[in-house]
């Protein structure tokens, strides 16, 4: 089928190569299509479910809405599980489901089920779906900014409140229609509010309560569409607009009348434009701005968006108001480029490298650029695969790519062409005609399309155990895979389609076959070594076995880290502050902690989040800080060559200067992408289930005691659920009696009085802006104002018979003041509360976290998990959990355990397959652990840690050693087959395949340089990888070449045996 | 030529182990961290001493930086006000019921609301239904007409007030004041009216407590007579007013913004000696909107934080501090 296949490809050659053509363009074209990103996604299938809930404490939180939305969503098919957080004010309830869930999907059964809950939640909260976004959602953030000097309309400067509107009413609704971009979520500055501060003396004096306020601001601002009337043919629509457009409209509406007298709401308020009470702040260098956000769709291109809405920004700079201006802080577009980047000159060099290598050893230049197309046309296909099958393309996906493994089939096709051709000129004497040419090319190829397969379907049987990861590990890995095999699938459709075809129409010369200076060079230098293996062949032996348990040893030894991370170029500094403080506060020390760091040389740009932005994606109180550190390009340091690592340093001292806050250094992409997985991000969290807070508090106190003495253990800390100053108004009900009032009216007096309540909306246009009615500042700003906020009471029987002027006449004129104040009804007293409460599966739970130094996880656990046993006493009704990044790194470690040696024994079968012999399979697999040593050894030269990323390259390695010892023993006991000696069929097979082994050796270990070499953004990600697979095959080359003829001999004695059944396909590929 | 082989095969095994154990040693120490979560700082900048209070070593330079300033205990003067809401009433002693002495028709009406009269002036006059003769009321002090009760023709009857006279120039001020202020609120004390026209307050004295209290808003009358030259004071309308009470020397004192609560204790930051600072729990008294009397703790003459004392606190509090 297959010769069919290549004889079909000769006779449509023409045809074959416009196919190829085609497959580029295709390939070009799905180019445009494919999703490129730094990193792949990590984040797993989940809908966020924010509620707003104004006013509302921690507490108050999670019993009014948090629990029944959770408990709504209990049940939902494929859900994985759940987890909520009740903040001052928001309730957040996070579905995760199980991978591999549409998200469209999971959104409509949640969406379904809030439909459901609705009705129990209190009235004026808001429920809202989180964005349809990812942790690599926020693609490009921007400040607005206004000019220095810049005067607004009304000739004043612009003030947070004026950039706020213009971002939220000029770009917002603009950006939000950028194709790909799902929402906008802005942060910082004020929203405009119109506030009506009623005088609470002048409304005892009117006889007016708060209510009458709310009630006629409500009823004053509506407009009212009157259905039409027909007059003389013409219809007329009938419309009668009430509702207010400015302060003095506000001012003019009428509250009732006193004597005939109207009052207005003039004359019992006053009417400014005020600030809303915020959540969240943001600044940059030091001062307050306005922050927004573009957040990209799933599965969007996240660099043509981020590209989209930075030409979108420019388009509204037209449209600004004078003097303001937008700021571009981040764009995503900068760190794709650079990593695209990165690997587009990995692979371009990697290429160059192997097309180099081709033509030193082909010795052929036309045949080595036939080999090297095979590189673009599988490439081609590959990308086309990727969006076929929604992989994108990043750092990961496109790492394990090396042209020289891909183009290992070709080569070997191509060299044997060249074999045949060359013979075939010889014999004749000529130049070939065509069909003569056919012939040989046919020959040549069905003579080693075998071997070719063979040792391609080994490499992929090794990525197989990669495919079966699950969870983040598999997100990253799976992907990687996945491009490699298709690549490898795309190359062997090629070598037997394209590559004899090409080599028909373009090799048309002489084709010479003699060896080249490097060859005879190698074969000096190799000749002596061989005989002195072979003559200390035990020597030889046990020093490999000396060596492979050394670096057995080593690697068990190696500091181990899950997955290398993606340097992004920028620092992110996360500043944490006890609970309580206030955003002021808040802010302010931000301020410090930003103008300190900006003395930083290397330090660009450092903007900050400061509590919950509009769409509270990331809920946090005003405590806690996203801060965002952007670096100048390396050419505009002062010293170009500083480590990174040092910046760093020299930010944490930076940092340290500034006192009143803990701080967390990391990376934009990574700390968001942390933040969206789960909860808990240290290695090990042991999570303490229950009902009552403090029960709760005590417990995990106890499980902190129990395995803070464990060895390894550090950072042992509670999460911080406590410590919320509230301040409580206890209200007296007795008083309350005496005094007629009812508990609903008070707390409804303390509600406008304090926090304010919205009674409608103002509209400019499509602006809108809250009408607020609250108590003027000195009446509720501090704890005294609090305790004094004057409570009406109910008007007594005779108190409405009375004119104002009895008033001044009536001997009990105290009569008329009929308020009390709220401390004669209400104690107020300010307490430590809950700061959050968090919940997992419907429980309340406070998590004990820890990390791990200096120990393996797995004994940790075990010993905490025995300690914690042994020494916490939990009431019925409470449990404990554990969860943390350890069971990521166990599950792979475990799953990889189990799938890496089936895989192993896979290509094992495979190899028994083909050479017939259990011993000779043993011997050609021995190539493993002896290529791993090489791998070993570079990790521990360039002093690279240990992780998941080098683990895929040790698999890598394996396929590429296997196929080494392959091709040696199968020509060895070929030319056994034919009658020769152990020895001599070892010294002449060996001597014979020295070319093959080096130039497969070469091209894939040269194709790896540049990504081990690479400094470029995202290099650290691929760099283990690579170093892993070329110490590999150095180390394995090397011993392929000396140990295993050493070992061959050392174990095969010479018995007349027959061929083995693949044997002569095998070593075909190696006459030369 | 065995032996030797193996030898060298030894020797080499040797070399190989000891290159394998130097890679290694260094490989332990170079253990990397998860760069996830960058080491945080323990919370072992925080000791305790033997009577559990909180002490924090933090450098002036970097209290500077973050805006925290100190200074010197020592005693104060608190002057604190209190506010009150009240009402201006016509001083009551002269107000004067102008009420006719019989029954009859009103032939005449001569001031009108708001005239001003001296004393003796005539008001209306009234042709008696008993005598049907013509009788005169007059004004029986100085002051503004500020009811009139009567029309012309109108029978006026010896059972209604026909014009009600009142002195303006002095007003009564009833402040009420709540039970939890009574105790602070003594006859003399000097109080600023504010009647909220723009004009600014206006200072007068308590020189009325009322005995008894009123039942309905659990309030007690304080009253203030004020002078109304110009009419400034109308009475019917409300004011608010401030008590300033009396001015009390207190010995040790602190600025309002060092209070701090830590773990339910009402402490003030005190620096001690280097680069310490505790926090002290202490007692406190009475207050000014600038100082706080410290009864116990604190001592005359110690430096304390004065000013954003809260990121002391933080400070103090940072390690037990996470993100999530």
């Amino acid at each position: 089928m297959i010769e069919r296949l290549i004889a079909a490809s000769l006779h449509q050659r023409w045809l074959v190569l416009l196919l190829a053509l085609g497959a580029v363009a295709f390939g070009a074209w799905n180019f445009q299509r494919l999703p490129i990103d730094a990193v792949p996604d990590i984040t797993n299938v989940q809908v966020q479910i924010n509620t707003r809930a104004p006013g509302y404490s921690p507490l108050e939180t999670e019993q009014r809405i948090t629990f029944p939305v959770e408990t709504a969503m209990s049940g939902l098919p494929k859900l994985d599980y759940t987890r909520s957080l009740s903040r001052y004010g928001l309730s957040q309830v996070t579905i995760v489901f199980k991978d591999g869930t549409d998200i469209y999907f999971a959104r409509q059964l949640v969406g379904e089920r809030i439909q459901q809950v609705k009705d129990q939640l209190p009235a004026g909260v808001e429920v809202a779906m989180g964005p349809v976004s990812t942790g690599l959602g926020e693609i490009f953030m921007y400040t607005v900014e206004a000019k220095v000097g810049a005067k607004t309309q009304g000739g004043h400067d612009y003030s947070l409140t004026d950039l706020r509107t213009v971002q939220d009413w000029i770009i917002r609704p603009q950006l939000r229609n950028v194709p790909g971009v799902v929402e906008v979520n802005t942060i910082g500055g004020f929203e405009r509010q119109f506030h009506v501060l009623p005088d609470p003396g002048k409304l005892m004096a009117y006889r007016l309560g708060f209510r009458d306020v709310m009630t006629a601001l409500a009823a004053n601002n509506a407009n009212v569409g009157a259905g039409y009337i027909e007059r003389n043919g013409e219809q007329y629509l009938v419309r009668s607009p009430g509702q207010v457009g400015n302060i003095a409209e506000i001012q003019d509406i009428v509250i009732g009348s006193r004597g005939g007298n109207p009052v207005r709401i003039r004359d019992v308020a006053t009417v400014i434009e005020g600030r809303d009470l915020r959540t969240g702040a943001a600044t940059r260098d030091g001062e307050e701005t306005v922050l927004g956000t573009a957040m990209l769709l799933i599965g969007e291109n996240s660099r043509s968006v981020a590209r989209r809405v930075a030409a979108r920004i420019e388009d509204i700079a037209k449209s600004l108001p004078e003097g303001v201006v937008t700021r571009t802080v981040y764009d995503r577009t900068d760190l794709v480029e650079a990593t695209i980047r990165t690997v587009r000159n990995n692979l371009l060099e990697g290429a160059a490298l192997v097309v180099a290598v081709l033509f030193l050893i082909l010795g052929n230049i036309r045949a080595a650029l036939v080999t090297a197309c095979v590189i673009p046309l599988s490439m081609a296909m590959t990308i086309t695969g990727m969006v076929e099958t929604k992989v994108s393309a990043n750092l990961m996906s496109l790492g394990a790519i090396d042209f020289g493994i891909i183009v290992d089939g070709a080569v070997i096709i191509v060299e044997n062409c060249l074999r045949m051709l060359a013979e075939a000129q010889r014999e004749k004497g000529r130049l070939l005609t065509l069909p003569e040419r056919l012939r040989a090319i046919q020959r040549g190829s069905s003579e080693v399309i075998k071997p070719s397969l063979f040792g391609t379907l080994i490499i992929a049987v090794v990525y197989l155990p990669v495919l079966t990861l699950t969870g983040v590990e598999g997100k990253m890995f799976t992907p990687m895979a996945l491009t490699v095999l298709m690549a490898l699938g795309a190359a062997v459709l090629f070598s037997i389609t394209f590559v004899p075809a090409a080599v028909a129409i373009f090799v048309t010369g002489k084709v010479s076959e003699h060896e080249n200076l490097f060859m005879r060079v190698a074969k000096r230098a190799y000749l002596p070594l061989l005989r002195f293996a072979i003559d200390n062949r035990a020597a030889v032996a046990i020093m490999a076995v000396v060596i492979v348990v050394a670096s057995g040893i080593a690697a068990a030894r190696m500091g181990g880290e899950f997955i290398p991370s993606l340097d992004e170029g920028d620092v992110a500094l996360a500043s944490i502050r006890i609970p309580g403080t206030s955003l002021t506060q808040s802010l302010d020390l931000q301020k410090a902690l930003e103008k300190r760091i900006k003395q930083i040389p290397e330090v660009k740009e450092f903007f900050t989040r400061i509590g919950t932005a509009e769409i509270a994606t990331d809920p946090m109180s005003p405590a806690q800080t996203d801060g965002y550190i952007m670096l100048k390009p390396r050419a505009e340091w002062p010293d170009p060559d500083k480590p990174k690592a040092d910046v760093i340093e020299a930010i944490d001292h930076a940092a340290d200067e500034i006192p009143g806050s803990a701080y967390e250094i990391s990376q934009p992409i990574q700390f968001r992408v942390n933040e969206l997985i789960s909860g808990v991000r240290s290695d090990v969290g042991i999570k303490v289930f229950g009902d009552d807070l403090d029960i709760l508090q005590g417990a995990a106190r106890q499980v902190e005691a129990a395995i803070r003495g464990i060895r390894g253990a550090s950072d042992v800390k509670i999460e911080q659920v406590a410590g919320l100053p509230i301040l409580t108004v206890r209200l007296d009900r007795q008083a309350l009696a005496r005094y007629g009032l009812s508990v609903a009216e008070v707390q409804g007096i303390v509600e406008i009085a304090v926090g304010g309540k919205s009674a409608g909306k103002l509209f400019e246009g499509d602006r809108r802006f809250d009408i607020v009615v609250r108590l003027p500042e000195h009446l509720r700003g501090n704890l005294e104002a609090i305790r004094a906020i004057p409570i009406p009471l109910p008007p007594g029987e005779e108190a409405t018979a009375n004119t104002p002027l009895r008033t001044a006449l009536s001997a009990s004129s105290l009569t008329q003041m009929r308020y009390v104040p709220l401390s004669s009804v209400a104690t107020v007293d300010a307490t430590p509360g809950p700061n959050q409460i968090s919940r997992e599966n419907g429980k309340r739970r406070i998590v004990v976290t820890a990390n791990v130094r200096a120990r393996d996880l797995g004994s940790f656990v075990a010993e905490a998990e025995a300690a914690v046993a042994e020494k916490v006493k939990l009431p019925p009704g409470y449990f404990i959990g554990w969860g943390g990044q350890f069971e990521q790194l166990v599950s792979a470690t475990k799953r990889l355990t189990i799938v890496v040696p089936v895989a192993l024994l896979l290509v094992f079968l495979l190899l028994f397959m083909g050479m017939g012999s259990a011993a000779d399979a043993a011997l050609v697999f021995s190539g493993v652990p002896l290529a791993l040593t090489g791998g070993v050894a570079a990790l521990l030269l360039r002093d690279i840690p240990l992780s998941i990323s080098a683990g895929v390259g040790f698999i890598a390695l394996s396929g590429v050693a296997v196929l080494n010892g392959l091709v040696i023993i199968a020509f060895i006991e070929r030319l056994r087959s034919e009658g020769r000696s152990v020895a001599e069929a070892v010294r002449e097979g060996a001597l014979t395949r020295l070319r093959p082994v080096l130039m497969t050796a070469l091209v894939a270990s040269l194709g790896f340089v540049p990504m081990a070499l690479a400094t470029g953004a995202g290099a650290e990600v691929q760099r283990p990888l690579a170093t892993v697979v070329i110490g590999g095959i150095i180390s394995s080359t090397m011993l392929t070449l000396l140990v295993l003829p050493a070992l061959y001999v050392l174990f095969r004695r010479d018995v007349a045996r027959e061929a083995p059944t693949m044997g002569p396909d095998m070593a075909a590929s190696g006459e030369r | 030529m065995r032996t030797s082989s193996a030898i060298v095969v030894a020797i080499v095994a040797a070399a190989l182990g000891a290159y394998g154990y130097s890679l290694l040693a260094p490989a332990k120490l170079a253990h990397t961290e998860h760069a996830e979560h960058a080491e945080k700082k323990p919370n072992d900048h925080v000791e305790q001493d033997e009577h559990g209070a909180d002490r924090i070593r933090i450098s002036d330079v970097k209290l500077a930086a973050a805006g925290v300033t100190l200074a010197e205990a020592a005693g104060a003067t608190l002057t604190d006000t209190l506010a009150f809401n009240g009402i201006l009433r016509a001083n009551q002693e002269a107000v004067v019921q102008v009420t006719p002495r019989f029954p009859g028709v009103v032939k005449s009406i001569l001031k009108r609301i708001g005239d001003k009269v001296a004393r003796d002036d005539l008001l209306a006059a009234i042709e008696s239904n008993q005598s049907l003769t013509v009788y005169e009321l007059k004004a029986p002090i100085a002051g503004t007409v500020i009811e009139r009760q009567i029309s012309l023709g109108e029978y006026a009857s010896e059972q209604k007030p026909a014009f009600v006279v009142a002195d303006l120039s002095t007003i009564w001020v009833d402040l009420s004041i709540y039970r939890q202020d009574l105790r602070r609120v003594r006859i003399n004390d000097e109080v600023l009216i504010d009647p909220d026209d723009g004009r600014g307050e206006i200072k007068g004295t308590i020189s009325y407590m009322a005995p008894i209290g009123s039942s309905e808003t659990q309030t007690a009358l304080a009253r203030v007579v004020l002078a109304n030259p110009d009419g400034r004071l109308r009475p019917g309308l409300f004011v608010t007013a401030r008590l300033i009470l009396a001015a009390r020397n207190v010995a040790v004192a602190v600025r309002r913004s060092a209070i701090q609560t830590l773990e339910n204790r009402t402490i003030v930051f005190v620096r001690e000696d280097g680069d310490k600072i505790e926090a002290r729990p202490v007692e406190t008294g009475d207050s000014d909107p600038r100082f706080v009397e410290i009864k116990a703790g604190l001592a005359a003459g110690e430096h304390y934080v004065a000013e954003n004392s809260f990121v002391v606190k933080a400070e103090m509090g940072k390690g037990e501090a996470e993100h999530d």
